[in-house]
């Protein structure tokens, strides 16, 4: 069993159970919110390792619960989940700390991977 | 009744009349109009001569859409009518051949009976290109009548006077314009060369624009400065010459003697008010006689009627020209506002369907890692690719709504084509094409948005990759002309069908049997390349292959 802690945050309900399912299932403990308030609570409570962000949350500004994020730890690992296609990356997500960002619908395999080593170096770096 | 005249006479707000079933047209029409002009309405058009009389109508809308409409009889009436009335007819779908047909009869235009902003337009540019006409046969006939008085062999020289009226009643561009006065000039006074010189403002010397009788190298050769030999002096002087014979005055370039050959001339000046802008000159009379006073005092008017004529077909010129624009940045705006309006709709659309595809597709994944069931690994199988179909189509859209916002600068055409090529060149080798490059390594650089450039490269390039799936050729060429920069992409494939050729770059067709593609790829280039002012064209032979072209606007 993988102790890293999993936050996941989208609006959509079946987003969130799919991520849930799929990342659980690969022995990560997830959380999951669904709006801006809800996934600022559980970065405190819950002190994720890593956050799944959906930028599009109802009338937040995504960028702006980045930063949040970051404020609150600056360690936590933050993959951005675009439903505007990958070319549409923002370079202000990466400059606010943003690990990365993966376009919907996605591939599985390459969520997982994204997700491994996105912890992995994180660990990497926290080790050195 | 409002009054439509002040007391001097002078038009206050010109009237128009809306005939339109239920005054809907009317009612939009009015806030467009007003307080320009002075809207009226009527269901139908039983009483529409009266109403036209009585209202002292300038302007009429008819909404085809909505009232039956004779324009045949119409135009009857109207020419009988002496005041001049344009008339707008407003239909439902004013394609091309509708809008010319009514146009031909008579009709200032013939536009969309739902976009009340054209009809209003179309309203304004018709009241002014009535009135002005109807000036300019007001002044012709006037001119015309003075100069009957002055003449003494009234028969002849009526005639020729009546026709220049007729003239420049029915045709109002410049140069066809001169050109019939001229042949007219030419045979009613029996002349062997007439011309019209007018003044090149921006040389500031006299140029000949239109001439029965010189060589056309003459023509364009002969320059004159003011008070530069006959033609010359008239211009500078405002005056007429009459001159006998040439031989004994000495204003007469001698070095142009022989080219000219003339041995007796009359020049007259072309001018409004005191202003002279250009001069009419007639030389050798076909019977040998000079020319004598009576020819003076036919020319002198005459020569007045054609100064007007060409200062208001001067005028209408520049009114079309304005016209054509207005409408060409009309249209680019339409254009422009469809294309914001496509980008909003795709990137809504896109975020919107995105998130429930990334539930089946993920649902979909986690089913095929689940079974072992070669039957259902395939079925799923499909419907997974399927999905991925769904999302490319999704992503074309998004691509679609960011044309909208482009970055350009100056680059050089070649570098993006290779950096574009480089990307393709696995693909290339896979397929066993040979490819050729042929570079104009000299081209100059062009404004564009790279990015977006080489999204259209790539896309023309690989279409050409994939008509070869059995190798070939593919020929990459670039070049230049006066205007353009071109890229051709030539390949030896496949072809594509003649009827099948004029679609392609239409939005969500393919031409791709196998289902790899979206139907967006060309219609998203062609729309590019226009956005930066060029065109992209297509032709092909079926079994030959196909070559694209795009060419691209530069400054030299």
């Amino acid at each position: 069993m993988k102790k890293e802690k999993i936050l996941i945050v989208d609006d959509e309900d079946n987003i969130r159970t799919l991520l849930s399912d799929m990342l659980s299932m690969k022995g990560y403990t997830v959380a999951t919110a669904e709006n801006a308030e809800k996934a600022l609570q559980e970065v405190k409570d819950f002190s994720p390792h890593l956050v799944l962000l959906d930028l599009k949350l109802g009338k937040s500004d995504g960028i702006d619960i980045l930063k949040q994020i970051k404020k609150i730890d600056r360690s936590i690992v933050v993959i951005i989940i675009t439903a505007y296609g990958s070319a549409d990356t923002d370079l202000n997500e990466i400059r606010f700390g943003a690990y990365g960002e993966i376009a919907k619908p996605f591939d599985l395999n390459v969520l997982e991977k994204v997700v491994a080593d996105a912890l992995e170096s994180s660990t990497r770096r926290s080790e050195e | 009744m409002p009054a439509d005249k002040s007391q001097n006479g002078c038009v206050v707000a010109p009237h128009v009349l809306v005939v339109d079933a239920d005054g809907a047209l009317k009612n939009s029409l009015q806030p467009l109009l007003t307080p320009d002009y002075k809207v009226w309405h009527q269901p139908s058009v039983a009483a529409l001569f009266n109403d036209i009389r009585n209202k002292s109508i300038s302007v009429v809308v008819v909404n085809e859409a909505a009232v039956a409409f004779d324009q045949d009889g119409f135009q009857n009436w109207l020419r009988s009518y002496p005041l001049p009335v344009a008339y707008v007819l407003a239909i439902r779908d004013p394609g091309a051949q509708a809008v010319a047909g009514r146009v031909a009869k008579g009709a200032y235009d013939c536009v969309d009976a739902g976009r009340p902003e054209q009809v209003a337009m179309a309203v304004r540019h018709g009241f002014r290109t009535a009135l002005q006409e109807h000036q300019i046969r007001a002044l012709a006939e006037k001119c015309a009548a003075q100069s009957a008085e002055l003449s003494e062999e009234k028969g002849l020289k009526i005639s020729l006077l009546y026709e220049a009226s007729r003239i420049t009643g029915s045709v109002f561009h410049l140069e066809t314009l001169l050109k019939m006065i001229i042949h007219l000039i030419t045979n009613v006074m029996k002349v062997k060369i007439c011309s019209v010189m007018l003044l090149n403002e921006e040389t500031d010397q006299l140029e000949i624009k239109e001439a029965i009788g010189l060589v056309p190298e003459i023509m364009q050769a002969t320059t004159i400065k003011r008070g530069q030999g006959i033609s010359g002096w008239v211009f500078k002087e405002g005056q007429s010459l009459l001159i006998g014979d040439i031989d004994e005055d000495g204003r007469f370039m001698g070095r142009n003697e022989e080219r000219y050959m003339t041995k007796s001339l009359l020049s007259v000046p072309l001018k409004i008010k005191d202003k002279v802008f250009g001069v009419l000159n007639v030389n050798n009379k076909t019977d040998g006689k000079p020319f004598n006073e009576e020819d003076r005092r036919v020319l002198e008017p005459l020569a007045a009627q054609i100064a007007a004529i060409i200062e208001n077909a001067q005028l209408i010129d520049h009114l079309t020209t304005a016209k054509t624009e207005v409408k060409k940045a009309h249209d680019q705006l339409i254009r422009s506002e469809k294309f914001a309006a496509i980008g909003k709709l795709a990137a809504s659309l896109s975020h919107e369907i995105n998130n429930p595809l990334t539930s089946i597709y993920g649902r979909i994944q986690q089913l095929l890692r689940s079974t072992v069931d070669p039957e259902t690994i395939r079925l799923l199988s499909v419907v997974k690719s399927e999905v991925e179909r769904i999302s490319r189509i999704l992503g074309n859209l998004l691509n679609f709504a960011k044309i909208a916002k482009t970055k350009t600068q100056l680059h050089d055409l070649n570098v993006i084509v290779d950096n574009s090529l480089n990307l393709l060149l696995p693909e290339i080798k896979k397929s066993n094409i040979s490819l050729v490059k042929d570079f104009n390594k000299k081209l100059p650089e062009v404004l564009i948005d790279g990015d977006q450039f080489m999204q259209v490269a790539i896309n023309v390039m690989l279409n050409a990759v994939k008509a070869m799936p059995k190798g070939g050729e593919l020929l990459i060429s670039t070049s230049q002309d006066e205007e353009w920069i071109r890229l051709s992409v030539k390949d030896s494939g496949c072809g594509i069908d003649k009827n099948k050729l004029e679609s392609i770059f239409d939005p969500f067709y393919s031409n791709w049997t196998d289902g790899s593609g979206t139907g967006l790829g060309l219609s998203v280039s062609k729309g590019i390349i226009e956005g930066f002012g060029g065109d992209i064209e297509a032709t092909s032979a079926i079994g030959r292959g196909s070559t694209f072209t795009i060419k691209l606007p530069y400054k030299s």
